[in-house]
């Protein structure tokens, strides 16, 4: 059930959340109850559609964007500026898969905090983790090859989060879809690993600056 | 009474965007270039154009002269008597905006005037009788561009968005708002160089998709990736270097001749002639495979020498392969490749040296695009953003812009925490949380840097600041959230709050190498342009403004629920709104204010009921939810 709010400017009824009031068309604030999903107006859950995610971001732009409300009152300004603020953090968010998962976590109530350590506590993990940062290592960037390397090295890291992706998603599917809720200990487990590779990858990508 | 009956008749009220002629106001983009600058206007039919001045130029030169005798030369006139005044002459002044002497001299070349560093580090400009700060330099030129403007349009100007290097930084882009101010300018946005670029070239092709733009200047390299889609200008990402640039050219060919001709101090006359020749064959070179540099000097034989385009390219080869590593990242944090864009466009005057092209062809994998003068199509592309911020464009076009540079404070270990990404959709706001490391600290300083670096020494400082009166408590409880907000131009503001008790500070980041508050003060006074006069008009606008958005949700609210007043309140709400319509015509915005209080204070009893109503819909299962 939505929740009714008063215009500010009219007083009339406007479900809250909603970006102009039905009455007199002057814009609203956004509702910061609303998750990103419910704001974009998408399902919540780790399989969206990127195509959608940005259509909805251009047209909610062309409707709150600053520039359109530069002759209008300050509360008018506010408002925008607050929405638009909102909906760049949102497709921020909501774009790139590893962020997107970590916020999954944290509306399905899984977890509060990404955790912040520097090393991950799964021994085999963190095995794995210093294989490929030995590999990184062992790259000879004086050598003729080095780029060529540094890219064969980021091709086989790419396929690996994809993977790491294609887990995580299912994880997410068990529970929104499935209802497991075991669906997102699993999730939480790829979204960290993810989040180690995705370090690693912008470690690769600062040596490979020097062969830019 | 047709005032009532037209605020009361469904279809009538102002919606959010809908224009009125009157309301064209006088807007224009403004290009303050290293070289030379521009000044460009949207005319009836929408179409772009740059304002030339009296005898049809439309560059003006970015050079100002400050003879002795007080006059203040800026363009074609300052370089008339820069032989005359050599030491007076400021040329590409925007190398120096925002900077700090340090930095200036690490990258800058030989000119005729000194610099010192004036209030906290930043540079300041030496002539040989006195001291002018870059901010006061472009304003000059900002001046002189306006006025020409004003003749053209025929009134005072409205507003004006200035252009900047999408690479600029906090403190190069506050100086040059800074300057725009002190022209007496309302500046209504600063907008990136290329995106400014893309909107005249977008616009004027119906181009659609990816689309990279490289932009060489006179003093300045950017690159930016956008994504067209039905209007909305997207930038993915962008990168540069805001000290590479044409001028670099020339300074290496200057270096040459120097050499050539022995002289291993000149002096600031025999440097400007130098300069002046080695721009001239740079030019021709552009279209000569060889040609004959002549340096008249003053006192002195003659001196003649052949440069070859081959030469030149030798020289010249590091700078321009230089400009790849920026467009290679940028397109790595947009996510493409070379093959994914539908073109490249070539702006500033530099991408016409035929080796730069050659390069960006190869770069991109494809031929590029130039069919606009890469010298205007910045200043095009700036009054259409003029247009539009003014709310009389026709178009529905959009320009969604980023941040070029990460944002972030000091952590332990003088490494640099970042708090934005590089490439985040502007305007935004993030805020991470921090703690005290201290038993019993009462104190916390925040050190806010721009880079991409994680070392504090490698980054720039923006501002420094310290947040006070945390209670005392064991180090790890105090809870400090920093806050971070861009601005639609790219400004920074940071504030910083102790969560458990809510002590607050905030500061619009000043740049540490931007122009102290007391220094900008006081230029504004000397330049007293904008008075009180300007500041009762701004609240008039304001009253104007609200008063019609109050006149417009009153007429909405009686079309939908007149019927819950009886004919008396009918009569005295309808009154009310007639006071408030008849005080939005005079000038007086005190008036208009207390018109507007009156109606909302006196109708309170008309949303309450309003209020009842709505509710009652929702609870019936009547949706509301089915607009926009």
């Amino acid at each position: 059930m939505n929740r009714v709010d008063v215009c500010w400017s009219c007083r009339g009824g406007v479900v809250a959340g909603e970006g102009f009031c039905p009455t007199c068309r002057v814009i609203q604030p956004p509702d910061p109850r609303r998750d990103h999903f419910h704001y974009f107006g998408l399902n919540p859950g780790f399989d969206l559609d990127l195509g959608v995610l940005d259509t909805v971001y251009r047209q909610r732009q062309q409707q709150f964007h600053p520039d359109l409300f530069v002759s209008r009152g300050a509360t008018e300004r506010r408002y925008s500026m607050e929405h638009v603020t909102r909906l760049n953090e949102g497709y921020r968010t909501l774009k790139d898969p590893l962020t997107r998962g970590e916020y999954l976590l944290k509306v399905t109530g899984f977890r509060e905090q990404t955790p912040e350590n520097a090393t991950p506590s799964d021994p085999a993990f963190l095995l794995e983790i210093m294989e490929w940062r030995e590999t990184l290592e062992e790259v000879d960037l004086k050598g003729k090859n080095a780029a060529v390397q540094l890219q064969q090295l980021r091709d086989r890291m790419m396929e690996t989060c994809d993977a790491e992706v294609v887990a995580l998603g299912k994880g997410f599917h068990d529970w929104f879809v499935g209802g497991k809720r075991e669906g997102l200990a699993v999730a939480a487990q790829h979204t960290d690993r993810l989040r180690y590779f995705t370090r690693f990858l912008d470690e690769l990508d600062r040596k490979s600056e020097l062969f830019f | 009474m047709s005032v009532l009956l037209d605020i009361a008749e469904p279809g009538q009220s102002l919606r959010p965007h809908e224009v009125r002629p009157e309301d064209r106001k006088r807007v224009v983009g403004i290009d303050l270039g290293t070289t030379f600058s521009l000044v460009a206007a949207v005319d009836v039919q929408g179409k772009p154009a740059c304002i030339p001045d009296d005898e049809g130029r439309v560059a003006l030169p970015s050079v100002v002269c400050y003879p002795q005798d007080g006059r203040i030369l800026v363009g074609d006139k300052a370089i008339a008597a820069s032989e005359q005044y050599p030491a007076d002459t400021i040329v590409s002044v925007k190398r120096t905006m925002g900077r700090s002497l340090d930095d200036v001299v690490a990258s800058e070349h030989r000119t005729g005037f000194g610099l010192e560093a004036g209030e906290g580090g930043m540079v300041r400009i030496v002539t040989s009788h006195h001291r002018v700060s870059p901010v006061e330099v472009s304003a000059h030129i900002l001046k002189v561009l306006a006025s020409r403007a004003e003749e053209a349009l025929g009134g005072s100007l409205d507003g004006v968005v200035i252009t900047v290097p999408a690479y600029f930084d906090d403190a190069q882009r506050q100086a040059t708002k800074d300057a725009g101010r002190l022209a007496g300018l309302e500046v209504l946005r600063l907008v990136n160089e290329p995106t400014a670029a893309a909107l005249a070239y977008g616009l004027d092709q119906g181009r659609e998709g990816l689309y990279a733009i490289y932009d060489l200047g006179g003093g300045t390299f950017d690159i930016s990736i956008l994504r067209l889609t039905q209007g909305v200008f997207q930038v993915l990402s962008t990168g540069g270097d805001s000290a590479l640039g044409g001028d670099d050219f020339d300074h290496l060919l200057c270096e040459y001749i120097l050499k050539e001709m022995d002289e291993a101090d000149p002096s600031p006359a025999v440097l400007q002639i130098c300069k002046a020749a080695a721009r001239q064959a740079k030019e021709m070179l552009s279209r000569v495979d060889v040609c004959e540099v002549r340096v008249a000097l003053p006192h002195g034989e003659p001196f003649g020498i052949r440069v070859t385009r081959e030469l030149f390219e030798e020289m010249i080869d590091d700078l321009v392969r230089a400009t790849g590593t920026p467009c290679r990242r940028a397109m790595k944090d947009a996510g493409i490749r070379g093959h994914d864009l539908q073109g490249v466009v070539l702006v500033g005057g530099s991408t016409r040296v035929p080796m730069v092209r050659q390069y960006v062809k190869e770069l991109f994998g494809r031929e590029p695009l130039s069919d606009l003068d890469p010298d205007q199509v910045v200043a095009l592309g700036a009054a259409l953003q003029a247009q539009q911020l003014s709310g009389t464009a026709r178009g529905d076009m959009l320009l969604l812009d980023v941040t070029p540079l990460s944002l972030g404070i000091e952590t332990m270990g003088e490494l640099v925490e970042k708090i934005i990404a590089r490439n985040a959709p502007i305007p935004t706001a993030r805020s991470q949380d921090f703690t005290t490391f201290k038993d019993g600290q009462t104190a916390m300083a925040i050190h806010v840097l721009q880079g991409e670096r994680e070392l504090v020494s490698d980054c720039r400082s923006l501002a420094r600041f310290e947040l006070r009166g945390i209670p005392p408590m064991t180090a790890g409880a105090a809870r400090i959230r920093v806050t971070f907000q861009v601005d639609a131009d790219g400004l920074l503001t940071v504030s910083a709050q102790e969560q458990t008790t809510g002590v607050q500070q905030s500061v619009a980041v000043k740049p540490s190498y931007g122009l102290g508050d007391a220094e900008i003060e006081r230029m504004l006074r000397e330049a007293m342009v904008h008075g009180e006069a300007d500041w009762r008009q701004r609240l008039l606008h304001e009253a104007k403004v609200e008063a019609e958005r109050v006149l417009s949700a009153a007429g909405a609210a009686l079309r939908e629920d007149a019927d819950l007043l009886d004919d008396n309140e009918l009569k005295r709400v309808k009154g009310l709104m007639l006071a408030l319509w008849e005080a939005s015509q005079k000038e007086d915005h005190e008036g208009i204010n207390r018109a507007r209080e009156t109606l909302d204070r006196e109708t309170v009893f008309f949303a309450e009921r309003r209020m009842d109503r709505s509710v009652r819909k929702v609870m019936t299962g009547r949706k509301v939810d089915e607009f926009q």
